[in-house]
């Protein structure tokens, strides 16, 4: 096995593919990249059994053959080479010689037979809009959960139909949702699936140079899940379900809706939340009353108060919620504006003049063809 | 630190005389002058604590039962009642936060108290220990014994020097008198290793350790030590009094007579004590959010292992959960039974402050009301007047 690569083509496709691989995987082997050099480039896979990804790469070939090297380090090697060629030879012992200019290296490989194989899916894709796909991604995976042992929330999930794609994530505790309408070619029926978190990333970062024509082709088959974009093939393997039943919490109407100015409440919500401790969750204190939305913090520590002038009449309202799902969220909306809404509590239903348990919504004013929802659910005030 | 340097502290150290044979011989007072162990008389167990008479046998807190047995054929064994000793201290430990906020509870049974700017000297300290003392004894029918000094540890070492039913003043002066002739041993930070080069190097008593230059001391126990050490000879201790409302964890164990092999036999195990916890944080209105497990072998192989839940609890069902896929998953025995099971709990914070869920777990709401339920039964007719069927002794 022989090949020359320029350096820059090289960390790129390192770079894109690398992120597949888990700092602690499981099977030794699955900390390697899977390198095969062809007539026609070098092809690399990486894999961590539940999300496998494979890319091409131009090179001049000069022996075909096969290997795997630790992806940590060739990464490493390879962003310290100087801006030029490199060569790759495999020695004996599955030892491969890197030589750039003057500097030489030699990384201990290990054979490629043991690398698992790519799931090969030859069913009929449906084609996305790459740029639309992409905003979705970016506006929806952040409420994916960190740390849920529930497997089903590891994930989004993406609905293709016929009339558009909607995307939906949660942790339980927050739930982003972004639907839009538009026609697709799909099977009536239409396609639902859990896709990874890991997953996911790996298509934002697939797409990050995406002009207005790109593509994503998406399919699945049996409990795979596909995707190609930019010369990329992703397939992972599907969560199980089931997704919790989001639409029964997404508000169907909210009897206050508020629009505030995006920046003015990220800032005020970031300071606010100085004052919170991990201790005690972050419950930042919102009052709404007639033309100001208050937000204020109390710790051992001492307090913190907000206030920003805002259209509303209405009766004066009270909730906690976690500062950083709003962080989340406003940190990714885009626009300028975002409307609180809240549906509180009416007279005998509960204490008057908080939202009791119903949750409230963030979202951006409705333009276009776009719905694009956030679901929090309110924390005790104590 | 802070105040101590421009007005004198007064630190109170309350401790409770033998506590849980007190409680005990108060409940029963057939036992009155009686020599009282608490603990398990089994091959197994250790002595939790003991009555004056007892110790008078030479027996002493966490003693091996049949050494105990040996020294006082005649001791009456009594199994410890946790769930009582805890109330009686919440009640205690309630009197004292009347005094004053800053109350640093040490164990179920110790406290001290900074009374610094709440009385002028270390007299008035004296009269609110000796107040503290008459409430215990009217609302609890039990002695304390009380230290009073510019801090904690001469407080702790006063506590000690009178008991049962003793109130001692200990001023800085006293410390050549009462402290120096004490052997070294008393002091904080001496255990068995410190304690024998100590020895070793002709340092008995702590007048000893005052006299000998710092140099000398450092070369028996290295510098940070012999610092710490002198500090504590020459009566000088700044550490502050740390109010801490809350406990900091939450845990209940249990060592079994014979080693636990069965897998049936150990998942109850592991249900009872997680009830048991569980049932501890919903009186205190508190959810954990780490829950741990300990356990040991008949070998003393000691295993610990913790998980954060995703959210935080106060539910046996969940702490159980946890603590069972702990023990599957991530220890092997090696086909070694269990002497010792433990489940704990710690990240608490007050019930009902984490992040309700969007999408409630249906079993958990169960699991909820009915911790309600059987915790009213419980507070009306006692801890064990409702149990689970699963936890019934089999016949």
């Amino acid at each position: 096995m022989e090949f020359v690569i320029r350096k820059n083509d090289l960390v790129h496709e390192l770079q894109t593919i690398a992120g597949v691989v888990e700092k602690r995987a499981t099977l030794p082997i699955l900390s390697n990249l899977f390198l095969e050099a062809k007539e026609d480039g070098l092809h690399i896979r990486a894999s961590d059994l539940e999300v496998n990804i494979r890319g091409a790469v131009k090179a001049t070939v000069v022996q075909n053959g096969t290997i795997t090297l630790p992806a940590a380090k060739l990464l490493e090697i390879s962003r310290s080479l100087p801006d030029a060629e490199v060569q790759f030879k495999l020695r004996d012992n599955n030892q491969m010689a890197i030589s750039c200019e003057r500097s030489r290296f030699k990384l201990a490989g290990q054979l490629a037979d043991d690398f698992p194989d790519f799931p090969e899916l030859g069913s009929v894709p449906v084609s996305l809009p790459g740029k639309v796909l992409r905003s979705m991604v970016e506006r929806v995976s952040f409420a994916i959960t960190m740390e849920d042992p529930r497997y089903s929330l590891n994930g989004a999930l993406l609905k293709v139909e016929s009339s558009g794609i909607c995307l939906v994530a949660t942790d339980g505790h927050r739930l982003a949702y972004c639907h839009q309408e538009m026609k697709l070619d799909v099977p009536k029926a239409g396609v639902q699936v859990i896709v990874p978190r890991k997953a996911l990333a790996e298509v934002l970062k697939l797409s990050a140079d995406f002009g207005d024509d790109d593509k994503v082709e998406f399919g699945m088959k049996g409990n795979h899940v596909f995707f190609r974009l930019a010369g990329h093939e992703l397939v992972s393997t599907i969560p199980e379900g089931p997704f919790p039943s989001y639409e029964n919490v997404m508000p169907e109407a909210c009897a206050i809706s508020v629009p505030v100015p995006t920046a003015d409440l990220l800032s005020a919500v970031r300071r606010v939340a100085l004052m919170a401790s991990d201790r005690y969750g972050k419950a930042v204190r919102f009052a709404l009353s007639s033309g100001k939305l208050e937000l204020s913090y109390e710790s051992d520590m001492g307090n913190a108060q907000e206030s920003l002038p805002v259209e509303y009449d209405g009766e004066s309202v009270e909730i906690g919620f976690n500062a950083r799902y709003f962080q989340d969220f406003l940190n990714v909306v885009g626009t300028d504006n975002v409307l609180l809404e809240l549906d509180p509590v009416k007279s005998g239903e509960g204490p008057s003049g908080t939202a009791g348990d119903k949750p409230g919504q963030l979202r951006p004013e409705p333009s276009g063809n776009t719905d694009y929802r956030y679901i929090v659910m309110p924390m005790h005030l104590l | 630190m802070m105040a101590s340097q421009h007005q004198p502290r007064v630190i109170l150290h309350l401790d409770m005389d033998a506590f849980f044979a007190a409680v005990e011989v108060r409940d029963n007072p057939d036992l009155a002058g009686k020599p009282v162990i608490i603990g398990h008389p089994g091959p197994r167990g250790v002595v939790a604590t003991c009555s004056y008479e007892a110790r008078k046998f030479g027996v002493r807190s966490a003693m091996p039962s049949t050494t105990a047995q040996r020294l006082c054929p005649d001791g009456i064994w009594v199994r410890g009642r946790m769930d009582r000793y805890s109330e009686v201290s919440r009640k205690i430990r309630e009197r004292m936060r009347e005094c004053t906020p800053l109350v640093e509870p040490l164990s179920i049974d110790e406290a001290f108290l900074d009374l610094t700017g709440i009385v002028k000297d270390l007299e008035g300290g004296a009269g609110i220990g000796r107040r503290l003392k008459e409430m215990i004894v009217r609302d609890h029918d039990l002695t304390s014994s009380v230290g009073i000094s510019p801090n904690k540890f001469l407080a702790k070492i006063a506590s000690d020097l009178e008991k049962p039913d003793g109130l001692v003043l200990f001023p800085l002066e006293a410390v050549k008198t009462r402290l120096w002739p004490m052997p070294v041993e008393r002091l904080w930070g001496v255990g068995p290793k410190t304690g024998e080069r100590l020895l070793a190097g002709g340092v008995h008593r702590i007048e000893h350790l005052a006299a000998r230059p710092e140099s000398a001391i450092a070369s028996l126990v290295g510098m940070r030590a012999a610092r710490h050490l002198q500090a504590l000879a020459r009566g000088e201790d700044d550490r502050p009094v740390v109010p801490s409302r809350e406990a900091k964890s939450i845990s209940s164990e249990r060592t079994y007579e014979t080693d636990l092999t069965d897998p049936d036999d150990i998942d109850r195990a592991f249900l009872a004590r997680s009830e048991h916890v569980a049932r501890e944080l919903r009186k205190d209105h508190l959810d954990a959010r780490t829950v741990h497990i300990k356990i040991r072998t008949g070998d003393f192989t000691t295993w610990t292992r913790a998980t954060t839940l995703a959210e935080p609890t106060c539910l046996a069902e969940v702490i159980v959960k946890a603590a069972r896929e702990m023990y599957l998953a991530r220890i092997d025995l090696h086909g070694k039974g269990i002497r010792l099971l433990g489940v704990g709990t710690s990240h608490l914070a007050p019930a009902g402050s984490g992040q309700p869920s969007l999408f409630p777990d249906p079993l958990e709401e169960r699991a909820r009301k009915l911790a309600r339920a059987t915790d009213e039964v419980r507070d009306r007719m006692g801890e064990k007047s409702v149990t689970r069927a699963r936890l019934l002794k089999k016949k």
